[in-house]
């Protein structure tokens, strides 16, 4: 199966290393879709079939926290399955963004094992239904 | 003691090291390092919390250019341009703040970040710039480094 991402951070040079990651895997890719923030990202989600969504959290416009309860609060969009991808340390935080109902949270600097191992195991559960 | 043993040195270590993939080898802070006929770069973020301050990061284009090849996995004979450049800057010092912070002060405390900005700095800033605050620096691939923090509240 291959797969429609969505990379939403504001740093391009993050959205261009995940793509070089992602080309030296074993997973398919169909389409990656990029957004530089939140608000940029769920117009896209509205637009696209999105298979996952790849978030960061400390963005300008709209933070990955907001553009999470955004996406929750959306009958269409709410079940669209998230990873997160930040800096963040706060356990405080990484507790809403579970209770927000993302998939996994990886710390930057993420290795690139890390981020093959968690997208392979929550791309493994994902399903077009 | 080596400023590399504080929690901005052992942060900055592992992200240069790990995050930047980079050679790097602690040297004592002072402007000298740098090659002061060159621009220089100073990237920060401010943070908001119990305890409030800015990060920041002063560099020149060789550092840059380094961090943005093995980020990107170019060639070292090819230049990336120059937005990449300074956009690899920013991530860094966006991670170094996140990485920073939560060693420092540990994962029960909440900070709010601002987005890291780059700006050009005046050679003759470079001694004020690294004045007063606590400071580490690198060569990192033979390229000089400073890693600054300052407290704005105690």
């Amino acid at each position: 199966m291959a797969y429609n991402l969505l990379l939403v951070d504001d740093s391009s040079i993050v959205r261009k290393v995940l793509i070089r990651t992602f080309g030296m895997t074993d997973i398919k890719v169909n389409n990656f879709f990029e957004a530089a923030n939140g608000k940029v990202g769920l117009e896209t989600l509205r637009k696209e079939w999105i298979d996952l969504v790849i978030l960061d959290i400390n963005m300008p416009v709209m933070n990955g926290m907001e553009f999470m309860e955004a996406l929750r609060a959306d009958p269409d969009l709410k079940d669209t399955p998230v990873v997160v991808i930040s800096t963040e340390g706060s356990e405080d935080r990484r507790k809403r963004l579970e209770e927000l109902g993302i998939r996994a949270y990886l710390r930057k600097p993420a290795t690139p094992e890390d981020l093959v191992a968690t997208l392979t195991t929550v791309l493994g559960g994902i399903s077009h239904e | 003691m080596s400023n590399a043993d504080t929690p901005l040195g052992r942060v900055s270590t592992k992200i240069l090291e790990d995050w930047a993939m980079m050679f790097v080898e602690e040297v004592e802070p002072r402007s000298e390092i740098f090659d002061l006929s060159k621009p220089f770069y100073f990237g920060s973020v401010d943070f908001k919390g119990t305890f409030s301050g800015i990060l920041g990061v002063i560099f020149q284009d060789a550092f840059l250019k380094a961090v943005a090849i093995n980020l990107l996995g170019m060639d070292g004979d090819v230049e990336p341009s120059k937005a990449d450049k300074l956009d690899a800057a920013a991530e860094m010092v966006n991670i170094l703040t996140g990485n920073f912070l939560t060693e420092a002060y540990g994962a029960d405390e909440v900070f709010d970040v601002v987005a890291p900005r780059v700006v050009e700095l005046r050679s003759n800033t470079i001694t004020e710039a690294i004045k007063g605050k606590q400071v580490v620096c690198f060569m990192a691939d033979d390229a000089p480094v400073a890693i600054t923090m300052a407290l704005t509240t105690p």
